[in-house]
């Protein structure tokens, strides 16, 4: 590919950069992990979309998406890593205003990571508290019920409070 | 690492506060105080750490953060050790705005300050121990100097923290251990939780002497020392005062200095071990005795020194790993050879008799006799003692004028006490019976 003779040379590195995205379908360096790209997104993209506000907060999330994206992507069998991913993703969407999108990706780690406790609890809890929050009660209920049947007897306080006051809701 | 923003912060809504904010929350005043309990064997530290917080009556908001770090959240708990009976968790819930971060829903029946406990696991911090002995010019006293040095990896700074180290792998925290690593997010199993309970009722002790050590470290400008206790089934260092441990720092503290403790050198020859080179050892006893023995001493790097003019000038005398170290225990430090001092075994003669043949002719028994020369010599200033070990195999038998000692069946060893540039010889004969003359 050839640049217009009058490009910058950092014009040149992004356009370069652009045409092994679209390539190769990412846009992370190829020689990034999973790990490392769901580091860098929580650090660089996810944390400081909490700083900011306007056109910057829409963009820095919709990066993060991206990147919790690349990590489900290229996760394969490291599931709690991609149960991190996944719930993270669903805190995006609730942060872009897409409640739906965020309870369903949220449902999915439980469904998907059955496993993975802790981001199975977190996910639950935020569907819930966000549907309840919108005045869903009667789509929140089952979400609640869920973190009480499953947490009740954890051996973690921090769970057994969850489920507790789960069930004050149920 | 440092993290994105302090791991605990208020909700604005609930609270009056000075701090700074780099979000829309306001920040906690600082730590009041912060204890790291560090179990070395199970890269496993115990956190707690207190604050004063102003409540309002009603609901308070707490967040509690642990992105970019490696602070277990499943083990994460918060207690008020003021008005504890007026002060409830109604409620946790994970913020969807912010990553890796809880935020406790709390009621408080009274209106100001209240005191609480945060606590918590995290991996990333360790420590190990090591030792500087100075051996007198004669190397028969010696100082030792203990110090640990403290890393933390974890992501997240310590300011001004009381460190406690724990030395020994029990049961206890194999269990916790065991539980962290099933526990961690990262391997999304059981939570570590279960276990601080039992941790602080193991160690409760100590935070009535943790206290005595701040309180020491506050009175005087002596240097600090590392406070040790005794919990029966492990060893508790509580390292005097405090100390600021940044992420990705490793810092150093002084543990303890034993001075004039006695201490034999000696020398030791063995082929089979260390080759044609004089190894040489320094021996102590972890006791009273020895102006020791008020602890175990963990494993760690030791380096030896010798002063080796009145003026305290000294040298290197070479480094060594010692193993822990019971109360009672004594310690052989092995540093190294020493080329000042020299043996060398000779053959000086060979003999094979009384040969047995069979009636075919075939060779079924016989006798070798070998006399063998050790020169020793010790080209140092000092007197010194030489350990030289001979290894024998078969049916054998030893005739010498030296005074010897049996290790065991298939070792010897002469003990030569060598002055200050002395040149020994001893000699001797081993007889080998093997095949039908042999008669064990």
């Amino acid at each position: 590919m050839r640049s217009p003779p009058n490009m910058e040379p950092m014009q040149r590195a992004r356009l370069a950069s652009l045409f092994l995205s679209l390539l190769f379908g990412c846009t992370h360096a190829p020689h990034e992990t999973a790990r490392q790209i769901f580091d860098r997104t929580v650090r660089e993209d996810h944390l400081l979309s909490a700083e900011v506000s306007g056109v910057e907060r829409e963009k820095l999330l919709a990066q993060a998406a991206t990147g919790y994206e690349q990590v489900l992507r290229l996760g394969g069998n490291d599931r709690p890593l991609c149960a991190s991913a996944l719930r993270s993703l669903g805190n995006v969407r609730a942060e872009q205003g897409r409640l739906d999108e965020a309870v369903k990706l949220w449902s999915e780690v439980g469904s998907q990571y059955a496993t993975c406790d802790w981001e199975v609890l977190q996910s639950w809890k935020s569907a819930a508290d966000l549907l309840w929050d919108a005045g869903r009660r009667d789509d929140a209920t089952p979400f609640y019920r869920q973190i009480f049947e499953r947490f009740r007897s954890a051996p973690s306080p921090i769970m057994r409070t969850v489920a507790c006051a789960a069930q004050r809701r149920v | 690492m440092k993290r994105a923003f302090l791991p605990i912060c208020l909700a604005a809504l609930a609270l009056q506060t000075t701090a700074f904010a780099r979000l829309s929350v306001v920040t906690l005043p600082g730590r009041d105080s912060v204890q790291l309990t560090i179990y070395n064997s199970a890269d496993l530290t115990l956190v707690r750490e207190t604050r004063y917080l102003t409540f309002r009556k009603g609901l308070n908001k707490l967040e509690f953060s642990w992105a970019n770090t490696l602070i277990d959240p499943t083990s994460v708990e918060f207690r008020a050790l003021t008005h504890a009976d007026k002060v409830e968790v109604l409620d946790v819930s994970f913020p969807p705005r912010v990553t890796n971060t809880l935020e406790w829903r709390i009621n408080s029946e009274v209106a100001g300050e209240v005191q609480v406990e945060i606590r918590y696991f995290t991996s990333g911090i360790s420590w190990s121990a090591d030792y500087v002995a100075e051996a007198s010019r004669d190397e028969k006293r010696m100082d030792l100097a203990g110090a640990v040095r403290v890393n933390n990896n974890s992501g997240e700074d310590y300011d001004n923290a009381e460190i406690r180290l724990v030395v020994g792998v029990i049961k206890l925290v194999q269990d916790i251990a065991d539980l962290a690593r099933q526990g961690r997010p990262e391997s999304q199993n059981m939570p570590t939780t279960l276990a601080l309970d039992e941790m602080e009722s193991k160690d409760g002790a100590a935070r009535a002497f943790g206290g005595m050590a701040k309180a020491a470290q506050m009175a005087s400008e002596r240097p600090r020392e590392i406070i040790k206790e005794n919990l029966s089934e492990y060893f508790l260092y509580t390292v005097e005062g405090r100390d600021t441990i940044p992420n990705g720092w490793s810092k150093r503290l002084p543990s303890f200095q034993a001075s004039d403790l006695p201490v034999a050198s000696y020398y030791k020859f063995e082929r089979e071990q260390w080759g044609d080179q004089v190894v040489r050892f320094y021996r102590f006893k972890n006791d009273k005795e020895n102006k020791l023995g008020n602890e175990p001493l963990p494993d760690g790097d030791v380096k030896a020194f010798r002063f080796v003019t009145a003026d305290k000038l000294y040298s290197f005398v070479g480094r060594t790993a010692v193993k822990y170290i019971p109360i009672g225990e004594q310690v052989e430090m092995q540093l190294g050879n020493d080329q000042e001092v020299l043996c060398k075994p000779t053959l000086m003669n060979w003999e094979k008799t009384d040969i047995h043949f069979d009636n075919n002719g075939a060779v079924t028994g016989w006798t070798i006799k070998e006399a063998w020369q050790v020169e020793a010599q010790n080209s140092k200033d000092i007197d010194i003692t030489l350990d030289v070990r001979r290894n024998f195999s078969g049916d054998w038998s030893l005739a010498t004028d030296t005074k010897y000692e049996k290790v065991d069946a298939s070792k010897v060893k002469f003990i030569l006490p060598l002055k200050s540039r002395e040149q020994q010889k001893l000699a001797y004969e081993v007889t080998t019976k093997y095949g039908t003359n042999a008669t064990r």
